[in-house]
């Protein structure tokens, strides 16, 4: 069993590469056509045809850009991604230190969104039909329709100025201790929370609903079970596959909805680099960030594939 | 003398009768209300017997097994009549209660096993489970127990066997698991709703006997819901005739196939395949049963009776003994000369 899950996720790993690699090249592609000049970037203010000659010879500007690509590829995989033009950081140091951050903002709005989704999807399921379960799905259906952006607003005006509860803006790390961290990311956590959080209350609500109908759940009352264990084992983890399905989706949307929440709470996570270095012309950390975000995709999904052998044994052997 | 006769005539079964229904009534919900499924069901399982419910499909035997089991799905209700397990009256108890019964003193087993066990969990896990909830033994323990359990039906490897999952034992296998489940606390009523239906008929055979020596060995009760008469020729002791939600004969089974006393009854046995027979053409009954909201208040096989007479017919008939321990409910019992099955 172990063996076969190594092997299985080796050709995951395997399968990713060429993912990974098309991404980058993609991205490489669509900064070749950009108006942005990046010897323009880095000369600095009106500076002379001649010194742009000269930064593009200095940086290689000038070279093919397959060249380019494979240069830069190649030390990607040695884990140099460069240093930015702007920053004059080593990229990799700049994103290693707002990785964090961003993933501390996804893994709580995650948290928030499963309590969310997994209490008012339990809840409507075993009300099915009732009024109960309408009422949750009309719930689920208003908040589908609250972008993050909207949400955080409304969020900062009710509870950080009408009621200063939370601070409206900032960010303490979590090495400060959990409680300013939880502080500062609670607001934009929910932000971010609440669509994958609506859209996770119908899928656990479907799934649970299907499961519930099944014999096996027949047979776990007719061993006298009580309801708890039918509910929250017997049909909860032939329930998990289309909701774990959905919460890599809704991971990776996350990661998507920060960079306009962390601009919105002067955050400084991977959303304020990616913005800051599209406004700055810095495509040396945006290549970086994108690698990285192409990364953090496929293993998630990685994951996500994974945890279908736990729930469903029956793919194991296949 | 006259005292200890007198107390054996007035509690003639005590610690005999494993479960009892009585008057039972169930009904569905439906577009056109609530719907009578089963009507007026007397049912008694004693220990030691196998009770065979025999009809085609939609004449509530599932129902009636359901309901004993205090499993009717959420749209169907007891609405008259009592079942009582073990002297203990279920019908009216709360889920909560009924959930302490289900499992330790009555024990159901269904059609399809596969679709029956959780593909997630490991059989033995399934198991142990009912174990360690009616026991409150500790994992290992009820694991321990288990494997007993798996040899007890048969299933080889057991050690081995216990960690797997459904999908990784054939249909046969699947039934034993539930069969293990069923007997793991030592349930004095064993439901057994077509066990064997889904099964090939190799299989089938073997399932039966499984069943037959578990009763014996436990001294079960057993319930056998079957709409093949050749599973019941082989396994019961006791058969109820259901139609329409109606019971129309109850007899020991000897009696039942050679001296049926329903009409309904003689033309299932005609319909049944059987060498003494061959190169006949084989019986059926013309018609459909009908609908559960058009059920009659007189004789509901009457439309579809051969033997059906307009003025005798056309009245509610009462289930009436026809014999010591043989009922029947039909107007014309006593004048028929029916057909059984040749001996």
């Amino acid at each position: 069993m172990v063996s076969s899950m190594t092997r299985f996720i080796g050709k995951r790993l395997l399968l990713a590469v060429p993912t990974i690699i098309l991404v980058t090249l993609l991205v490489f592609v669509l900064m070749e056509l950009s108006p942005t000049d990046p010897a323009a970037v880095l000369a600095g203010d009106n500076p002379t045809p001649e010194r742009l000659a000269e930064i593009r010879e200095l940086h290689g500007f000038d070279r093919p850009f397959l060249t380019r690509y494979l240069e830069w590829g190649w030390n990607a995989l040695q884990g140099d991604f460069g240093v930015s033009p702007v920053t004059h950081q080593s990229v990799l140091a700049d994103l290693m230190y707002r990785l964090p951050i961003t993933a501390s903002l996804v893994v709580l709005a995650l948290f928030f969104s499963l309590v969310m989704g997994v209490v008012l999807g339990t809840v409507a399921a075993l009300n099915k039909g009732g009024v109960v379960d309408w009422l949750m799905n009309s719930i689920a259906n208003l908040l589908m329709a609250i972008p993050p952006f909207v949400a955080a607003v409304l969020l900062v005006l009710f509870l950080a100025i009408l009621s200063p509860v939370f601070p409206a803006t900032g960010y303490a790390d979590l090495s400060t201790g959990i409680g300013p961290w939880l502080q500062f990311t609670t607001l934009p956590a929910l932000s971010l929370a609440i669509i994958p959080g609506a859209l996770l209350t119908r899928q656990v609500r479907g799934a649970l609903v299907d499961a519930l109908e099944e014999d096996y759940v027949r047979t776990a009352r007719a061993k006298g079970l009580q309801r708890r264990l039918i509910v929250g084992k017997h049909a909860a983890k032939n329930a998990a596959v289309p909701v774990v399905t959905v919460l890599g989706l809704v991971i990776t949307q996350m990661f998507g909805g920060a960079v306009v929440v962390e601009r919105i709470f002067a955050i400084p996570g991977l959303g304020s680099v990616s913005v800051e270095s599209v406004l700055n012309g810095d495509l040396i950390t945006l290549q970086g960030l994108v690698l990285l975000v192409a990364v953090l995709v496929t293993v998630v999904n990685l994951c996500v594939d994974a945890s279908y052998g736990y729930f469903n044994p029956r793919l194991r052997t296949r | 003398m006259n005292m200890s006769a007198l107390e054996i005539t007035a509690e003639p079964h005590v610690g005999e009768v494993v479960m009892q229904a009585t008057d039972l009534t169930v009904e569905v919900s439906t577009e056109r209300g609530w719907v009578t499924i089963v009507d007026s069901v007397d049912l008694t399982v004693n220990r030691n017997e196998v009770v065979g419910l025999v009809g085609e499909s939609g004449s509530g035997k599932t129902l009636t097994s359901l309901s004993v089991m205090g499993l009717l799905p959420k749209n169907a209700r007891i609405s008259r009549g009592s079942v009582d397990l073990m002297g203990q009256r279920i019908s009216d108890m709360e889920e909560r209660k009924l959930a302490d019964v289900r499992g330790a003193k009555a024990a159901m087993i269904f059609q399809e096993p596969r679709r029956c066990l959780n593909p997630a969990f490991t059989v033995g896990d399934q198991v142990a489970e009912s174990l360690r909830r009616h026991r409150g033994w500790s994992r290992k323990r009820a694991m321990q127990h288990t494997i007993e359990l798996f040899k007890l039906v048969e299933i080889p490897q057991a050690e081995h066997r216990v960690k797997q999952y459904p999908h990784e034992f054939s249909g046969g296998m699947c039934q034993r698991v539930m069969l293990a489940m069923a007997i793991a606390c030592d349930p004095m009523l064993l439901i057994a709703d077509e066990p064997t239906t889904a099964l090939d008929v190799t299989v089938q055979r073997q399932v039966l006997e499984l069943i037959r020596r578990l009763q014996a060995e436990l001294g079960l009760g057993v319930l056998l819901i079957t709409h093949d008469l050749g599973v019941v020729a082989e396994m019961c002791d006791r058969v109820s005739v259901m139609y329409a939600g109606q019971v129309v004969e109850e007899a020991p089974a000897d009696e039942l196939f050679h001296n049926p006393q329903n009409p309904y009854t003689s033309a299932l046995l005609q319909s049944m395949l059987e060498p003494s027979r061959r190169g006949e053409p084989l019986g059926f009954i013309p018609g459909l049963v009908p609908a559960p909201h058009e059920f009659p208040a007189t004789c509901r096989f009457q439309d579809r009776c051969r033997h059906a007479v307009e003025e005798t017919c056309r009245q509610t008939i009462p289930l009436t003994s026809v014999a010591p321990g043989h009922l029947s409910r039909c107007a014309r019992a006593a004048e028929l000369d029916l057909p059984g099955v040749r001996a």
